[in-house]
């Protein structure tokens, strides 16, 4: 087992990446970066970096870094306080506007996407809500339009988010355990738009009332964050608003002013009208 | 200076020794202490604010890429884990947790041994659980210092004997002797 990658060994698979692949880790988050690299090589059995570093022209085996690298590991209903404010204020407020659009970009698990919609179920605006679910991993997206498919363990701390969150049912109602797997009814995101996308170098949609992004800026260094949020910021209508990780912010970014602060705790931003 | 950072992990029966450790570190500590504690993931709020009752340094929970500062107790934010990146930089990740925790001591510990190889201290507290002792390990390997709180004045041991176990560690303090050993770096 390979414990340790070197700065030179990182540089030269971003590079390897980059020539093969035409997509660049080089403004990626250095530590979570090279533990997921580790972790693919590891998983694959590679003896030492030179070999991983020879392969690195593989097809299959960039998809798997790919599939490593978008991490899938958090929950549903994440913070809750965050979701009942998307139900108690935001969402009937975007309702005035009798359709709307949001977006989740970089999506790489169901959890938020499943949560949306039962949140949207429950306050009975799911038909109503027009919802693109973009990523980097076909395969996940995959995943996600076959009802989630989650681990059971990982349900257990779901089901006490989705209580606290104070849920009309339990988590239970929408899902059905299958194979030991949770596989969440598709009527939930029948109505969702799934595309593979690039958010760095693709062209980014427009006018959404509503950008879910939490949690992923994480992974990049200020540089590819403030080139990230720009392009959110590009695709958000005027006045409309922005959901982040509550340790995530925006304060470092060039387009920091064109955004006001909701909600300081939750960080959640509206795009300034003017 | 010798060093460049402090940092702690603990778990279950660290909280009043980590209380009293910041208590003695004076206004103008010229290090940054990092703090991996095992907590509650769903609680978010009250434990910076119970840790900064008797700090004299600001307590706080860095955002993600917050620039590092000297004299400063960061305290790694619920559910997260907590990386030390090259560029005096905090980087946070929601990857999976390691020995059921998020924040996991052993990816701060093994993050932060890369960026200051030499140059830090750490040390392990009481503790339930065997997170963190592998992390010292690398500190170790990498040249830093590294401390365990006297097993026998440890409320749970696991953290501390498991430490001790994968490493041979520079020195076994009691919690006065790990104050007095930081003061002396100031």
């Amino acid at each position: 087992m390979i414990q340790e990658l070197g700065i030179i060994d990182t540089k030269k698979i971003i590079s390897a990446i980059q020539e093969y692949h035409n997509f660049d880790f080089s403004n990626y988050s250095l530590t979570t970066f090279k533990r997921r690299i580790l972790k693919v090589v590891n998983q694959l059995g590679f003896l030492n970096i030179a070999d991983f570093i020879s392969n690195l022209n593989d097809i299959q085996l960039f998809e798997k870094i790919i599939n490593e690298i978008t991490i899938d590991t958090t929950e549903m209903f994440r913070d809750p306080p965050v979701w009942r404010e998307l139900r108690d204020k935001y969402l009937p407020e975007l309702y005035k506007n009798r359709d709307f659009k949001i977006w989740f970009p970089e999506i790489s698990s169901g959890d938020e996407i499943f949560s949306l919609a039962i949140v949207l179920k429950e306050i009975g605006l799911l038909n109503n809500t027009k919802i693109l679910v973009t990523g980097l991993s076909n395969k996940k997206i995959n995943l996600i339009k076959n009802g989630g498919v989650f681990d059971i363990k990982k349900m257990e701390i779901s089901e006490a988010n989705y209580k606290r969150y104070s849920g009309k049912f339990q988590l239970s109602n929408y899902y059905k355990l299958q194979n030991n797997k949770i596989i969440f009814n598709s009527d939930l995101i029948k109505g969702i738009v799934f595309k593979q996308q690039n958010l760095i170098n693709d062209k980014s949609p427009g006018n959404f009332r509503m950008i879910i992004y939490r949690n992923k800026l994480l992974y990049f260094n200020i540089s590819l964050q403030d080139k990230v949020v720009t392009k959110i910021l590009n695709s958000l209508m005027p006045g409309g608003l922005l959901f982040i990780g509550n340790k995530e912010t925006l304060e470092s970014t060039s387009v920091y002013n064109k955004f006001s602060e909701l909600n300081p705790l939750e960080k959640i931003y509206k795009k300034r009208v003017i | 200076m010798l060093y460049k950072a402090v940092m702690i992990g603990g778990s279950a029966g660290s909280f009043q020794v980590v209380t009293k450790i910041l208590a003695s570190l004076p206004k103008n500590y010229p290090l940054p202490v990092f703090l991996c504690l095992h907590r509650l993931k769903h609680v978010r709020s009250g434990f910076v604010e119970a840790l900064s009752i008797k700090a004299q340094l600001p307590v706080e929970e860095p955002n993600d890429k917050d620039h590092i500062k000297a004299g400063k107790i960061y305290l790694a934010p619920a559910n997260y884990h907590m990386y030390i990146e090259l560029g005096n930089k905090i980087s946070l990740s929601t990857e999976e947790p390691i020995n059921h925790s998020r924040p996991s001591i052993d990816l701060s510990f093994i993050s932060a041994a890369y960026t200051y190889k030499n140059k830090m201290v750490g040390i392990i507290l009481s503790g339930a659980n065997k997170d963190g002792a592998y992390g010292l390990k690398k500190v170790k390997d990498s040249g830093g210092l590294t401390i365990v709180q006297d097993p026998k004045e440890c409320q749970v041991k696991t953290m501390t004997t498991a430490s001790m176990k994968l490493t041979q560690v520079d020195h076994v303090f009691s919690t006065n002797q790990i104050i007095d050993f930081l003061l002396k770096l100031n």
